[in-house]
Parts: C-alpha cells; sequence; structure tokens
C-alpha cells in the first residue's frame, strides 16, 4: 500500500490545477456545505416529538402547541439554511 | 432623463411583482376599508366581509396578546407585511417570479422588520428604551447590541432561503419529470409554494411580535 502511494506520489503532483480542477472542488464543497441538514433534521424531529407528547398528554392546548413547534423548528432551521446559502455560492463560482 | 428611463427599463422582473402586490393590497384594503366604513350596525354584512372582519378581528386580538397598551400602533404594520409576505410566497403558483426569492426583497422586509420592533420600544418607554441597551449592567452592551442586529440577517436569509430552496427543487422537478409534469408538478407547488409559504409568513409575523413585545414596558401589558 505504502508502496503504491510513493508510487502514485509524482502523478499525483503533476495534476496542474484548472478551473475544472476548481469547478470540480466547489462542488464537493457544496455537498459537503448541504450536509448541515443532518443536525437540524435531528433537532426538528426531536421537536415534533416532543410537540406530539405534549399534545397527548394536553389535547386542549394543541393550538398553542403547534404554533410554538413551527416556530420553534423555523428558528432552528436557520443553521441548515446558512449550509444551503454556502453551497448556492459555491456553485455559481 | 434618458438615465431614468433606461433604469426604469432594465429593472428586474421581481420589481415589478413586487410593485403589483403593493398595487393589488392597497386596492384591496382601500375597497374593504370603503364598504366596512358604509356598514350600519343592522346590516348583515355578506360571507367574503364576514370571513375578513373576523380575521381581522382575530388577528388584533393576537397582537393585544403579545404587546398589550400600543397594539394599535403595530398591527396595522404587521398585517401589511404578512399580506405581503404572503403574497409574495404564493405568486410562484401564478407563474410570476416570486419577490421573496432574492436576498435585496427580503433584507429589505427584516429590516422593516427591525424599525417596527424598535420603535415599538421607544413608543412604549420613550427615550428610557435606550437604556435597556445596558439593562442588567453596563459590559453587557455590545451583546446586546449584537442580539439586537442580527435578527435582520437571520429573518432575511430564513425567509430567502426556504422560498430560494422551493424554487430550485422546483426547477429540478420539472427538468426530471419533462412531459409527466402536469400531473407531478402540482403536489410539489402545494408543499413549497403554499405550505413553506405560509408557515415562513406565520413564522416572520410572530417573530416581529415576539421581538416587539421584549422591547415593551412591563406596565403597559395591560389592555383596558
Amino acid at each position: 500500500m505504502l508502496t503504491f502511494l510513493i508510487q502514485m506520489l509524482p502523478v499525483v503532483l503533476e495534476v496542474v490545477p484548472n478551473e475544472f480542477y476548481a469547478r470540480g472542488l466547489a462542488y464537493i464543497g457544496a455537498g459537503i456545505a448541504v450536509f448541515t441538514g443532518f443536525g437540524t433534521a435531528i433537532g426538528q424531529g426531536i421537536a415534533a416529538s416532543k410537540a406530539v407528547e405534549a399534545v397527548g398528554r394536553q389535547p386542549e392546548a394543541s393550538g398553542k402547541i403547534t404554533t410554538t413547534m413551527i416556530i420553534g423548528q423555523a428558528v432552528s432551521e436557520t443553521s441548515a439554511l446558512y449550509g444551503l446559502l454556502i453551497a448556492f455560492i459555491l456553485i455559481n463560482q | 432623463m434618458q438615465q431614468v428611463t433606461d433604469y426604469i427599463a432594465t429593472l428586474p422582473v421581481y420589481y415589478w411583482t413586487s410593485l403589483g402586490i403593493m398595487v393589488f393590497i392597497a386596492l384591496l384594503s382601500i375597497i374593504v376599508g370603503r364598504r366596512v366604513k358604509k356598514l350600519d350596525v343592522r346590516d348583515k354584512p355578506n360571507r367574503f366581509l364576514t370571513a375578513l372582519i373576523s380575521f381581522i378581528s382575530a388577528f388584533n386580538d393576537m397582537v393585544k396578546g403579545y404587546i398589550g397598551k400600543h397594539w394599535r400602533y403595530v398591527a396595522p404594520l404587521l398585517l401589511t407585511l404578512a399580506f405581503y409576505v404572503l403574497l409574495s410566497n404564493i405568486s410562484g403558483l401564478f407563474a410570476l417570479d416570486a419577490p421573496t426569492k432574492y436576498t435585496s426583497i427580503t433584507f429589505s422586509l427584516s429590516i422593516a422588520a427591525f424599525i417596527i420592533i424598535q420603535t415599538t420600544g421607544f413608543v412604549s418607554q420613550s427615550w428610557r428604551h435606550i437604556l435597556t441597551l445596558f439593562k442588567p449592567f453596563f459590559p453587557m452592551f455590545p451583546l446586546n447590541l449584537i442580539s439586537d442586529l442580527t435578527p435582520i440577517i437571520s429573518m432575511a436569509l430564513r425567509l430567502f432561503g426556504n422560498i430560494a430552496s422551493g424554487s430550485v427543487f422546483l426547477i429540478l422537478i420539472y427538468r426530471f419529470t419533462g412531459w409527466v409534469s402536469p400531473l407531478i408538478a402540482p403536489a410539489f407547488h402545494l408543499v413549497f409554494d403554499i405550505g413553506f409559504g405560509v408557515i415562513q409568513t406565520l413564522v416572520l409575523v410572530l417573530l416581529t411580535v415576539i421581538f416587539a413585545s421584549n422591547k415593551v414596558d412591563e406596565n403597559d401589558f395591560a389592555v383596558e
């Protein structure tokens, strides 16, 4: 494995970073940036499950619980949207 | 003169959409206002007017619960903001260019929300509103300033991100499905235009009200 890497090293180093290289890296970066949705999805799922529990315990307050849940989810969604924004910026380069 | 006409001719499409929405809201409110003013106590309003009147009184009650005494200052501004954001989110359905898809419009909306929040503080507690920046103790000033200013960025980018991601997704769906798209696209329009649009309107208005209610003096919450 190590000998193979050493053999491949000059081939790798001789790659000239042209515009396609930069574009490809930008796309990879966009893909990584969209990964912020991972944590946000988990957080929103937790919020929804807690809201379901609350409605089950107190069905008469369901309207207020729904509004609070939507607001909390939308606020926590902001981090994922920042990732999306970075991805948009990277794609348009 | 030539410059002015060139400038007007090269304005992007979403500016005209936004202006059209403004004109629509103005005409609607003028017509409804005239008809409500003509209404007598013994008259029976028709179904449209009844729905609008009950909606506006419910909205006023909601604002009263958050703002208290000075709700009359905040409620019309918020309702205008809500109508504008809702109509511009939905305008993708009518083959228009949704104005909230662009950051210039969403930033102006969030700056308007910021002005509403701050002026609510000034209306409620006059110049003492400035002292709330130094509230718990003096060195908290930069943190309070930042927490007042960040809603401008976060609200604008939230609205922009939701609507823009929905429209990008719809473009992808139209590309992939091709001639089958009239069968498949309406469901996604329902989710991304109407569903997200209504939720984002609710979120923007409720966040503005909640931030504004933080600035209100505690003695003003009692409604007469």
